[in-house]
């Protein structure tokens, strides 16, 4: 057998996964000329509880919420404009959306596409530099991408093979996994994610494969892969499984930096540390003599296997429908994900289709923002610019979710009662944004007043709440806010942030 | 103490005299430690005199009591781990009792459905969807200590466990200095009633959580904690973990009516490289338990009125694997600490390390970590149908506490 980094390993390919690395910094520079001040559509706030007559734009305001980090106006008009199901289609093809606004922005973050190696021996940053400079950079993409869909799926891809970016060795090679195995398969098919995740040095250094060998199997990523990433808890394996399952994955390592400087952090399949024994796993026999391709088959079964498809099909109904989505939903789903073959893309599309969401009744059962939603949509409905990124990053450590630093393979949670107690640190944060006091962020409370433009005071809640939540706001919030307003005769710097703070701390702009 | 085998254990659990659980004295503050990952109790408690423990675990074993790295004796068949030894003057104080042989009787090796099953209370059972904690259920089931308190639990972190959903006035607050409500403080007051008004009509935990997060503020703007000075002479690690137990000691000699204090400590997944002795494992058990040493040293007399009970999901394998490491176990070492803790001995049902008796090569669970916990909030919290919280089980008492 021969060492090998390749086999077969899926080239990146920027026409069935996400824009990779390349394709962001080969767009044009070029600003997209400004949106055109088009006024939204202004709809009214219809009661929650006539969902059966739900109009069509706060139908549509509400999938965008779900299908983003925030809806911003110009989305609103996107979506006036094709329709759900036509903006959906148009946000599956990511590569074929102008970002170049956002890749002028990541422009200065000089080693984007760079490779482990070279991160490594950056001539002037150490590597945690570097790494807390892709949480900006993360930050950025969320709040500025055009393709806003690719970017909530690729939130969720990160949790769901999730990374701690701060263990040993992880640093430079959770930037790589992130352009490399996320972006590049976030739409594309599961297989191709799954199999290029498993070759992921910074999942090998995360869950300790580096240190499976034969005679001395060791578990963790083989259990984890069957556990959180396919299968499910509730799957069908036995702790058999688990260490039968290890032995497929000895030998798969990647290179440290004593072993090459140049190859560091790229995958190596060391064959005398693989074991070569016969092995059983979910039924699947490999006879004796295998290579990497045990693993490869094994991986491939998983990708395929109906708890596999349930897991993650329902899982991605929680991410996208809610926290109980329709069982109708994610048959659906289940079933374009069959007649696919695991395409991603197809199963988002039919979860996002106008038949879903009217089923899923997201202004019935709204999801709780977690902390980075919530920051990055208050940033992308106000239009707040973020010059500062790897400031800002530590308004996001106080809120409690910075990017790739969750210390436990399970990514951040995703339902209500992980985040619903720690209210404060977004009021906080809602107090400060509005009167522009944020030490990293030089907006001023100018900024805040242009938002109001021309509106008189005695309307300032409804046009907020529009601002911010596009017309989702409970009537009832609105009001509130505006009888505080009322109190001030004056348009002062006072009550002008406090009014954005009271909107952005409400229970509707904390929810979508 | 001395009480290393299975005949001392079971004198240790005669019949006692139970606290009157109304009238009596006040109830114990609850701080309860998960320690996520599965923490290697052999390598804390070591069953250094076991004959099958030294050839299994190869060099990860630790020597016997006078050799070089060797455990400290706690009772002539276990061993206290050097990095560890900071929790000594608790334990000859008869003040900090190890249960080995404990864990949860789920049979599954899964971090993130171990925990569920601890924190929800329901290990071993079809339940259906699990929703609230042991820790939760408690504190909605009891009255309040102090009936004008607004605030009764408290998990130093910034996502809520399950142990304490569904309890009533309880936050996850990260850092307890940091609780101010920003923004112009002449109108603080009048914005806090928009929020009071804007949530009131939330479904749960929302409701709830925004109603304690209002409250609390006023309680814990007067606390000082930015200026707080530890007594006794405790110095607590200057780490996460040190400055969340002194927030917590900060918050429990404030007398405002704090039940439960969570405070979790992760990273106890040692597949590799466990390094008992001065690797990753030393490194945490002695943050670990310099951590309870100063608190104990800070809370005094204190100590009285609290209870301190550290457990994990699962222990791990006894025999080492390949990459100097243990994969995921079972029973696993509690820790729990207080004045009225039966320490100074180490809590067990032994049935020694041979490998015919293991539960799939790791150390049966003997000990039901509900057990412990029943009698703690039975005894020390005031909660007479502890059993209840936890549904379908029949305890046995340990006599953890009196």
């Amino acid at each position: 057998m021969q060492e090998s980094q390749k086999s077969s390993r899926a080239p990146a390919s920027p026409t069935s996964g996400g824009p990779n690395r390349r394709t962001v910094l080969r767009g044009s520079a070029a600003v997209a000329a400004a949106a055109a001040s088009a006024t939204v559509a202004r709809a009214t706030p219809a009661s929650l509880q006539a969902a059966a007559t739900m109009e069509p734009s706060l139908v549509n305001a509400w999938a965008l919420g779900r299908a983003s980090f925030g809806v911003t106006r110009d989305m609103l008009n996107d979506v006036a404009q094709r329709g759900l199901d036509g903006w959906v289609d148009w946000q599956l093809q990511p590569l074929q959306i102008d970002d170049s606004a956002l890749e002028a922005r990541l422009a200065s973050f000089e080693w984007l596409g760079w490779s482990a190696a070279e991160m490594n021996d950056h001539p002037t940053k150490e590597v945690w530099e570097i790494a807390h400079e892709a949480r900006a950079v993360r930050l950025l993409r969320a709040t500025y991408s055009k393709r806003q869909l690719f970017e909530r799926i690729v939130e969720f891809w990160t949790d769901h093979f999730s990374i701690y970016g701060s263990a040993d060795d992880t640093f430079v090679l959770k930037i790589v996994d992130d352009e490399e195995v996320i972006r590049t398969h976030a739409l594309g098919r599961f297989q191709d994610l799954l199999q290029a995740s498993a070759r992921s040095p910074a999942m090998i250094a995360f869950l300790d494969n580096d240190t499976n060998v034969v005679g001395a199997a060791q578990e963790n990523y083989a259990r984890e892969v069957m556990e959180l990433h396919t299968l499910g808890v509730d799957g069908p394996y036995t702790e058999n499984d688990v260490r039968e399952l290890a032995r497929c994955f000895t030998g798969w390592t990647y290179w440290k930096p004593w072993e090459s400087m140049t190859q560091y952090g790229e995958f190596r399949f060391r064959p005398q540390q693989h074991d070569t024994g016969a092995k059983t796993v979910l039924g699947v026999q490999l006879p004796a003599g295998g290579g990497i391709e045990d693993a490869e088959i094994l991986l491939d079964h998983l990708a395929d296997h109906p708890s596999t498809i349930d897991f993650v099909t329902t899982k991605l109904a929680k991410w996208l429908l809610g926290y109980a989505p329709p069982q109708a939903a994610i048959d659906a789903a289940r079933a374009r994900w069959i007649a696919t073959g695991g395409e991603i893309r197809e199963v988002v599309r039919s979860l996002l289709s106008e038949e879903s969401i009217r089923l899923a009744r997201p202004w019935r059962e709204p999801k709780l923002k977690r902390p980075f939603h919530w920051i990055v949509s208050l940033y992308r409905a106000t239009g707040i610019d973020l010059p500062t990124p790897t400031d800002t990053i530590w308004m996001i450590w106080n809120l409690g979710q910075p990017p790739f630093q969750w210390k436990a393979p399970n990514g951040y949670p995703d339902v209500e009662g992980a985040w619903a107690s720690l209210l404060m640190p977004r009021w906080q944060q809602a107090a400060v944004f509005g009167q522009g006091w944020y030490w990293s962020s030089p907006h001023t409370i100018g900024d805040i007043r242009a938002l109001l433009g021309s509106t008189p005071m005695s309307g300032w809640a409804q046009h907020l709440s529009m601002l911010l939540t596009g017309g989702t706001m409970r009537p009832r919030e609105v009001k509130r806010i505006q009888q505080y307003i009322n109190g001030f005769s004056q348009p002062t710097d006072q009550i002008v942030g406090e009014a954005l703070e009271l909107v952005a701390s409400s229970p509707s702009f904390g929810r979508y | 103490m001395g009480k290393h085998n299975r005949l001392g254990v079971l004198q240790d659990r005669l019949p006692r005299i139970t606290l009157a659980a109304s009238g009596g004295p006040a109830r114990d503050v609850l701080v309860f430690v998960m320690l996520r990952g599965g923490m290697d109790g052999l390598s804390l408690c070591v069953p250094y005199a076991d004959p099958d423990y030294a050839w299994q675990r190869g060099n990860l074993a630790l020597p016997g009591p006078g050799q070089v790295d060797g455990v400290t004796d706690l009772d002539g068949f276990f061993g206290l781990s050097q990095a560890a030894s900071a929790l000594l003057p608790a334990y000859l104080a008869g003040d900090l009792l190890f249960v080995q042989t404990a864990g949860s009787p789920d049979p599954t090796r899964s971090h993130f459905d171990a925990m569920k099953f601890i924190e929800g209370g329901v290990p071993n059972q079809a339940a259906p969807v699990i929703t609230t904690g042991w820790l939760g259920r408690h504190l909605a089931g009891v009255p309040a200590v102090s009936p004008a308190a607004k605030l009764r639990g408290v998990a130093i972190d910034f996502t809520a466990p399950l142990t304490l959903a569904g309890a009533p006035a309880t936050l996850s607050i990260p850092d307890p200095s940091d609780f101010a409500f920003n923004g112009y403080q002449s109108s603080r007051l009048a914005r806090q009633e928009v929020l009071r008004d804007l949530y009131a009509f939330e479904s749960q935990p929302i409701r709830g959580a925004a109603e304690a997060t209002l409250d609390t503020i006023d309680l814990l703007a007067g606390l000082n904690f930015e200026n707080y000075v530890p007594s006794g002479g405790a110095v607590y690690p200057d780490t996460e973990f040190g400055d969340r137990f002194k927030a917590a000691a900060a918050l429990i000699k404030a007398g405002i009516g704090i039940e439960a204090i969570e405070i979790d400590r992760g990273g106890w997944d040692h597949h590799d490289n466990l390094g008992p002795v001065s690797g990753q494992m030393a490194e945490m058990l002695a943050e670990l338990s310099q951590t309870l040493l100063a608190f104990r040293l800070d809370l005094g007399v204190l100590m009285n009125d609290v209870t301190v009970a550290a457990m994990s999901e699962f222990g791990r394998r006894v025999d080492a694997n390949g990459s100097g490491g243990v994969d995921h176990g079972r029973g696993g070492c509690m820790l729990v600490m207080g004045g009225h803790v039966n320490g100074g001995q180490v809590l067990h049902d032994w049935v020694g390390l041979d490998p015919a008796v293991l539960d799939d090569k790791a150390l049966p669970v003997r000990i039901d970590y509900r057990d412990v916990l029943i009698e703690i909030l039975r005894d020390r919290m005031g909660n007479a149908a502890a059993g209840a919280l936890f549904p379908n089980h029949v305890p046995t008492d340990w006599g953890i506490v009196s």
